[in-house]
């Protein structure tokens, strides 16, 4: 294989790089369907970060990438930390493209990590990715023409996406109205008799593991929920961006609630930072 | 014989599923169906089938050349 993005991230979470996937390879994991032949990543500047960064592209055999042509260079955290805007590699796995600054409002790595979530690209890999929305903001900053000619099918995506994350369906919204209320009846209609519940790594099986949940998550604290996303990632399958706010230990946190649902009922519910 | 350009209206057909933006959206909805990885299995299979193409023509240009 001559493009093998997966290996890439593997080997970064193997050197534990903090870093947000973005680009053309963020819009694919967002719904895109615009073929890409190299990854970028922005990656944090800590230096310790930048040290582990370099051994991991040490080990995918990373050499410079100018012009068609590479040029084999040691590359150390020092190294790393005087590239001011952006370093094209080549490596045992395809092209790859370290990007300190990309274009648009998000700025360096903080800015993108912001927005962005943890995914699932392949079996048990998960890496952060940069929002749809500042993926597009940086292409229409760039404005190269390649940026250009995929702007209308993201923005259409983007579109689309947001029209379903309107649609909420009814059982989720009666969930969570109800777990608000702590009316643990009307919240727990709204599963199916061999739902599972995964919360704080935890599993709850069938109606009488669901309602366990429901009368012990958050009963010790009081706090208020706000939306601050959702979206159908596939079929039947809802992820819910929750901020809660209250008089637990930190005060607030952001915990996506990832639904599967079954019919017009919720069968599989997942809880996760 | 002399040729002349056909002016008249070709196909006033328009795909129901294209938005203001000409993009097809029933493309879109296709891909919202897969998986996150799934969609990363089908993109990376077809960049490298892509690249596959396109380096076995350079060398059949090479190959030509020499």
């Amino acid at each position: 294989m001559i493009f093998d993005p997966v290996q890439i991230c593997a080997i970064l979470n193997e050197e534990r790089v903090d870093y947000v996937v973005v680009g053309g390879f963020a819009a694919v994991v967002r719904g895109s369907s615009l073929p890409t032949r190299d990854i970028d990543i922005v990656p944090s500047r800590v230096p310790e970060n930048l040290d582990r960064l370099a051994r991991a592209l040490t080990r995918m055999n990373a050499e410079i990438r100018i012009d068609g042509d590479s040029v084999p260079t040691k590359i150390d955290g020092a190294f790393l930390a005087n590239m001011p805007f952006v370093l094209n590699l080549v490596t045992d796995f395809g092209e790859m493209d370290l990007t300190f600054a990309p274009a648009g409002r998000a700025g360096g790595y903080d800015g993108w990590r912001t927005g962005a979530t943890l995914e699932t690209i392949s079996d048990g890999l998960m890496v952060v990715v940069a929002s749809l929305d500042d993926v597009i903001d940086s292409k229409r900053t760039a404005n190269r023409a390649k940026d250009q000619a995929a702007l209308p099918y993201l923005e259409s995506l983007r579109d689309e996406l947001r029209r379903r994350s309107r649609e909420i369906p009814n059982a989720i919204a009666a969930y969570q109205a109800g777990h608000d209320r702590k009316d643990v009846a009307a919240a727990l209609a709204q599963f199916t008799l061999d739902a599972r519940v995964v919360d704080d790594g935890r599993t709850y099986e069938g109606i009488d593991g669901v309602e366990t949940f429901l009368r012990k998550a958050g009963s010790e604290y009081t706090y208020t929920r706000t939306v601050i996303s959702a979206e159908e990632i596939t079929t039947n399958c809802w992820r819910v961006t929750n901020r809660l706010e209250g008089n637990f230990p930190g005060g607030q946190v952001d915990l996506s609630y990832e639904f599967q649902l079954e019919g017009e009922l919720i069968t599989r519910l997942t809880i996760a930072p | 014989m002399t040729l002349v350009a056909y002016n008249n209206t070709v196909d006033t057909w328009k795909n129901p599923n294209e938005d203001e933006r000409g993009v097809d959206v029933g493309q879109i909805r296709a891909q919202l169906n897969l998986t996150v990885a799934e969609r990363v299995r089908q993109m990376v299979h077809a960049a490298n089938l892509f690249m596959t193409v396109q380096e076995n023509a350079r060398r059949f240009r090479e190959a030509q050349t020499q």
